[in-house]
């Protein structure tokens, strides 16, 4: 067995971390080159130094504190890093899971506040007036709302003829991704038929988002 | 039986030698063995598979600290050990744990056996 082999086996027989594995390669490597400058011969080294299996076995041996160090450091981070993904996860899960509750539970949103603007959004939309529904819009929906698209989305209601009443109204508070919305089912009777209406509203009671059906 | 103990004994004072060598001078792995074992007329003969764990312990306490000597065309690079203050503050009391640990030790053992 040559030096590199010797070496190779104490090495693998070893328990201890990757970065102790590799400090004692180098002092077992120095040494060995050492005591050959020093006059020894390869067989009088390894005989010296015993079967790499009996080294290594000592090494663990009388490594117990810095291997019990590493493997406990290596738990640890193991258990941090369990806890961490847990954490992440249930942040995540949280973040993206809509919750919601009634408005009557809201600390934000008042009835009677989402009644007077929905009642003033559906008056717009009644009269087909762009202009005003993207007056009351937060910034987000003003940029994504075109007059195309309101159009678009009025005109594949049909035929409602005259409007009659709002027949019945739904109010929610959803928390979803950070944001806060009151989110609010509109049901429409007109002439013709009804719509139901989905009307969210931002935190400032800006229009958020608008879905008519 | 005898073999066993000596073991035992020589391992819980090792570290105490090698600090003791180290307040001399710098050493290096290999020179450490072959200090041990001319000082103590090889009465301590150390393997590297004892003493490797005791330097890395020492240098974790920080009562030793390990620097490689530059590498030259002829020379082979070593890794040389030396005390730090903590080091030579331990040992100080390290020696006077030992003294008188062996005090005691042999107070108890000179105590004539009752019949």
């Amino acid at each position: 067995m040559n030096k590199k082999k010797y070496i190779n086996e104490v090495i693998n027989n070893l328990n201890c971390s990757k970065l102790n594995k590799k400090r004692i390669k180098k002092d077992i490597e120095t040494d060995i080159n050492l005591a050959l400058e020093n006059g020894e011969n390869w067989n009088e080294i390894k005989n010296r130094l015993g079967n790499p299996k009996d080294f290594a076995k000592e090494l663990n041996e009388n490594f117990d504190y810095t291997c019990k160090k590493s493997k406990s450091d290596l738990i640890i981070g193991i258990v941090i890093g369990i806890v961490s993904i847990v954490l992440i996860i249930t942040f995540l899960f949280n973040y993206i899971t809509p919750k919601t509750k009634p408005i009557s539970d809201s600390t934000i949103f008042n009835e009677n506040s989402l009644d007077n603007k929905v009642t003033e959004v559906i008056k717009y939309i009644n009269e087909n007036n762009y202009k005003q529904i993207s007056k009351i819009s937060n910034n987000t929906m003003r940029k994504s709302l075109t007059v195309a698209q309101l159009n678009s989305a009025i005109q594949n209601l049909g035929d409602l003829g005259e409007y009659q009443k709002i027949i019945n109204n739904t109010y929610y508070e959803v928390k979803s991704k950070g944001e806060v919305l009151a989110v609010c089912e509109i049901i429409v009777l007109y002439d013709n038929k009804s719509v139901t209406y989905t009307i969210s509203f931002d935190t400032e009671m800006k229009l958020a988002g608008l879905y008519m059906k | 039986m005898n073999q066993k103990y000596e073991r035992q004994l020589k391992k819980g004072v090792l570290e105490i030698l090698v600090l003791q060598l180290l307040s001399k001078d710098k050493m290096y792995g290999y020179q450490l063995i072959n200090e041990l074992k001319a000082t103590s007329s090889e009465f301590f003969t150390l393997k590297e598979g004892t003493l490797y764990p005791i330097l890395y312990r020492l240098e974790d306490s920080k009562l030793v600290k390990s620097q490689w000597s530059h590498a030259s065309d002829k020379e082979i690079p070593k890794k040389y050990y030396s005390i730090t203050k903590d080091g030579i503050k331990e040992l100080e009391e390290l020696k006077k744990l030992w003294s008188f640990f062996s005090k005691k030790v042999s107070e108890m053992l000179e105590v004539p056996q009752d019949e």
